[in-house]
Formats: C-alpha cells, structure tokens, sequence
C-alpha cells in the first residue's frame, strides 16, 4: 500500500506540503475545513428544502401539507394531484404562451442587440456617440415608469390580450447592445478588412464573421433575455386579462389567487413549473454559469 | 473617401432599428408618463390637467411616505444580505476544493425559477403550519405569524428575495477575485502578510468595481421590486411589505388613478437616476484608486 502512490500524483504533493506550510496549525487547518463544509451544506439544505418540501406536497393528500412536524413522506403518493391541477387551469397552454413569448423576445433581442453593437463597435457615423449614448439611457428607466404609458398605447394598437402585447415593448435592450458592442470591438480588424477584400457586403461581414465569432455573449444574452422574459409577471398581468394569453408565471399567479387553499393543487402547479426549468438549467447548467459571470463582469 | 463614407453610413442603418424601437417603446412613453401625472385619470372620463396636485398627494399622504420607508427597508436588507453572502461564500469558492462545482451549482439554482414560482412555494412554507414554522418549532413558544404581523412578514419578503438571488451575486464575485492577479498574493506572502492583511490589502480594494457592481445592481433591482411582494403578501398586512414598485401597479390598475400611478412612478424614475448618477462617481474615484494601488 505504501509504495502505490503513482509517480505523478508524488511531485504534486510536494509543492502543496510547501505552501501549506505557511499556513496555521494543523489543527486549526482542520476546523477550518470543518466550519467550511458545515456552512457549505447549511447553504445547500436551505436551497434545497424548501424544493424537496414542494415536491412533496405536490403529491400529498391535501390533509398532510400543514403538518407540524413536517411529514415528508406521503402515507399514499395522490399522483391525481397532477391531472386535477391541469384540469382546473390550462397549465400546457400557459407554457407554450411562455414559450412562445421568451422564444420571439429573446430571438427579436439577438437580431438587434447584435446588429447594433456591431453598428456601434466597427464604424464611424455622425452622430455615434450621442446615439449610444441614448440607447444607453434606457437602462435606467424602470418598468414601472413606462407600464401606464405603454398600457395605452397598446389599447390604442388593438393590441390588449395578444401575445403581440407581451412580446412587442422587449424586443431589444440597452444591456444588450451594450453587451454586443463590448465584444464585437474586441475582434480583430483583419478579419474584416479580409473579407471586404473578398467581395463581402457590410452586412455579410456581420453575418459571416461576427455573428459566429460571438457565440459566449449572444449566449449569456439570450439566457438572461430568456429568463427576464419567461419570469415578468407585471407586464402580462397589466395587458393580458383572458385566460387563454397568460403565461405560465401569470398563470400560477392567478391560479394561486383563485385557489389559493387547494395547497395540493397549488403545488403540483408550481412542480410543473419547476421541472422543465431545472431539466433545462441542468442540460444549459454551463452556459448559465458562463453567462451570469459575462454579463456580471461587463455590467 | 467617398466609399470610406458610404460604408460608414451602413453603420447606421445597423443601429436605426434598435434607436427607433427605444424612440417609440421608452422615450416616447416616458414624456407621456410625465404628462400623465400633472393630470387626473381614471380611464372613464378624458384626462383633466391638475398642476403639481398628484405630487402634493406624493409629499403629503401619509400611506405613501410609509411605503417609502418600507421601500427603502426593503433595498438595504435586500442589497447588505446579497453583498456579504455572495462575497463570503465566493471567498470560500476561490480555492479548490472537493465538491466545489457541485455547491456553485445548487446554489445557483433558484435564480432560474421565476419570482412567481419561488412566491408561491414561499406563501406556502411561512404559513401558520408550514415548514418554517415546523422547523422551528422545538424553539419557539407558539408559531410565527409571518405573513400576519407586519415586522414578520417585510422579514419573510427579505427572506424569500435573498434567497433567490445570494447565488447568482456569488458567481459574480468568483468572477470577480478571479481577476485579480495571483502574483499580487505570492508578493505580498513572501513579505509575511498574513490572511487578514491580504483580504483587506489586495482583495478588497482590488474587487471594489465587482462590489460596485452588485452594490449597485442589488439596489436598482430592489427598488423595482414588483412581483415577489405582489404574489407572497399584496402589500399586507396593512402595507407592511408594500413598496413603491408594487403602489404604482396598484394605484394605476387596481385603483384607476393613472395620474397618481405616473407621478409615483416618476418619482421613482428620480430616485433611480440619483442612484445611477452615485454609481457613475463611485465608479470614477474607483478607477483612480486602482491606478494608485497598482502603482504603490
């Protein structure tokens, strides 16, 4: 057993002996460990409870939900839980109204976002400082300044109770030019130059050379876009007040509101909301993680 | 020359759709908005100019001036809470260690699910006989009323908003102390710096843009904060947990004040602008302080 030790994994140890010899005390090496791993799982249970909890109940009789203490295995699953919770709302088309909403926003977003920062990023026309200055300026404007006045105007397009409403006032944004233009001014000039020598039409260059040399931000773009869209709640609310245009974040809002005591129902709602988008989080988990920390580090 | 030009100008026909979609879909609404609240209008008779009085009701109602102050409770407990969370646990997650991946990952996993959702599963875990109180259970005298008692319930909304959030803030540290550069730690090592100097000599200076950042961004998401409040409490008990985010919708949509909605929804504009213009100030001084440290 002694002598098993590959050689590759012996030279590694000794550098990190080395190094770990500046540090404290052994002993206090391993509290340390201790402490570390104790939070780490402290952070994760309070992550997860609470979702093992709504699985849970989402297959509970409704009598064992509010138990104290809490009974975290059903005595008999109720799978009916499900069908009754489809039954009494149309959770299926609340998620292809989602998806159909977060799909055309977010490649709406990709087109111009896109097109812009490269604008932006690669030529010289009057007046470029001062319009992306003024792109720039939304950014801060918050939802709530702009609900009332899009509101009306949407009435006034005939638009209430169309996902047309819910797609049309997000179709681009500031963060996402801004995004864009960060990366696009990256590349190199040559590649340009190059292909302008080979015949390439401006808008070819954008098609040809930077649309697939920007796959990271278009990336973290179309996830952030995606999830902003799939999770706005007061927008759908303020436009859509048939049953049929709701999305699914608008859907179990107002299915909450109307049986909000059928906690069995409530939460086989929300475990259909949830799995498609923690599948989904873990197939993409690491163009998420990629994403958050692009769009974080550009902010 | 004139070819230079022409390819210029294509440049702008890129930008045209993106500035003409923000001419009609945000500036165009905002001088709406701010028309709308010098005027009276509840959607049923035409609008009716009232000069300044929609922002004397503003200044001098006493429910909205509550609202305020929860509004801005609620953006420190959101903005502190994020901050030290995120920046703790990244500091942890900078050295590897076994199953680090798998801790970054779960932690990350509520930001993915909607506000609505994580409301609705809240709701229902602060309830007189929910898990919350199940879990405390062995060390309180009687269960907690969250969502019932005001002080309880602003706490809950924290709770449940943080709770979504630490995650996502946590990665943007990680990314953030990954740029600093190592040498900066083996130099300062080798002068016999001990851990506490070298988190409040290197890092934390060094990660003051990343702290900026989520300083800053953890308080303009907060202020605008909208659908946890709405889904988890509406407001109650008794405003408690509402906020201006949640007023405007409320004012405008549920009680038809459309020129009351656009005036609180303007002064909300203001304050972010404020805020936004710190930010640029911070950042500013922020970019002289780097140079200094790098140079000394």
């Amino acid at each position: 057993m002694y002598y098993t030790p590959t050689k590759t994994t012996a030279p590694e140890r000794e550098p990190q002996r080395t190094t770990k010899t500046s540090q404290p005390l052994d002993g206090q090496r391993i509290a340390r460990t201790i402490l570390k791993h104790a939070l780490l799982l402290i952070g994760g249970l309070i992550v997860c409870v609470p979702l093992i909890w709504m699985l849970s109940a989402a297959i509970k009789p409704p009598a064992e939900i509010l138990t104290i203490p809490v009974e975290w295995v059903p005595s008999q699953p109720r799978w009916e839980n499900f069908s009754e919770a489809l039954a009494t709302a149309p959770f299926v088309r609340y998620f292809f109204n989602s998806v159909w909403v977060s799909s055309a926003t977010t490649f709406m977003n990709l087109l111009l976002c896109s097109l812009a920062g490269y604008g932006f990023a690669r030529y010289q026309f009057p007046f470029r400082n001062a319009l992306f200055l003024f792109v720039l300026g939304t950014f801060m404007i918050p939802f709530q300044v702009l609900v009332v006045p899009l509101w009306t105007m949407m009435r006034e397009l005939g638009l209430l109770n169309t996902t047309w409403a819910l797609i049309l006032p997000g179709i681009a944004s500031a963060f996402g030019v801004f995004l864009m233009r960060q990366f696009i001014s990256q590349l190199p000039e040559e590649l340009m130059d190059a292909a302008r020598i080979d015949g390439a039409s401006e808008f070819g260059i954008w098609w040809r050379i930077v649309i697939p040399l920007s796959a990271s931000p278009l990336i973290a773009l179309a996830i952030f876009i995606f999830l902003e869209s799939w999770g706005s709640l007061l927008w759908p609310l303020t436009v859509i007040t048939k049953e049929e245009y709701r999305t699914l974040a608008l859907g179990l809002t107002e299915f909450q509101s109307a049986y909000g005591t059928q906690y069995h129902l409530l939460m086989a709602a929300s475990t259909l909301l949830f799995v498609p988008a923690i599948l989904a989080f873990f197939a993409l988990q690491r163009y998420f993680v990629e994403g958050a920390t692009i769009t974080g580090i550009n902010g | 020359m004139n070819l230079y030009r022409r390819r210029n100008l294509s440049g702008l026909v890129f930008v045209l759709p993106v500035v003409v979609f923000f001419l009609i879909f945000r500036y165009y609404p905002i001088l709406r908005a701010a028309e709308l609240s010098f005027q009276d209008w509840n959607l049923i008779m035409p609008p009716e100019d009232v000069g300044w009085e929609n922002y004397q009701w503003i200044l001098e109602n006493e429910r909205v001036q509550r609202i305020m102050l929860n509004t801005i409770e609620f953006v420190a407990w959101y903005a502190g809470p994020n901050l030290i969370i995120g920046l703790g646990l990244a500091l942890i997650f900078v050295q590897p260690f076994r199953g680090r991946g798998f801790y970054r990952t779960l932690y990350f996993v509520p930001i993915v699910l909607s506000e609505a959702l994580i409301a609705v599963v809240w709701r229902l875990l602060f309830n007189q006989r929910g898990l919350v109180n199940a879990m405390l259970d062995p060390f309180t005298t009687g269960p907690v009323p969250w969502l019932t008692n005001g002080d309880y319930a602003q706490l809950a909304v924290i709770i449940v908003a943080v709770w979504r959030t630490f995650g996502y803030y946590m990665l943007i540290f990680i990314a953030g102390l990954n740029q600093i550069p190592r040498d900066y730690y083996d130099a300062a090592k080798v002068d016999g710096a001990n851990s506490t100097q070298l988190f409040w000599g290197i890092t934390f200076p060094l990660l003051r843009p990343t702290t900026v950042f989520v300083l800053v961004t953890t308080v303009i998401t907060a202020t605008q904060s909208f659908s946890t409040q709405y889904v988890l409490t509406r407001g109650s008990p008794n405003d408690a947990t509402n906020v201006l985010g949640l007023l405007v919708w409320q004012e405008g949509f549920a009680s038809r004040n459309l020129g009351r909605a656009a005036a609180l929804s303007m002064t909300l504009f203001v304050v972010l602008l404020v805020l936004s213009a710190i930010q640029l100030i911070a950042l500013r001084s922020r970019r002289t302080d780097t140079e200094v440290t790098i140079e000394a």
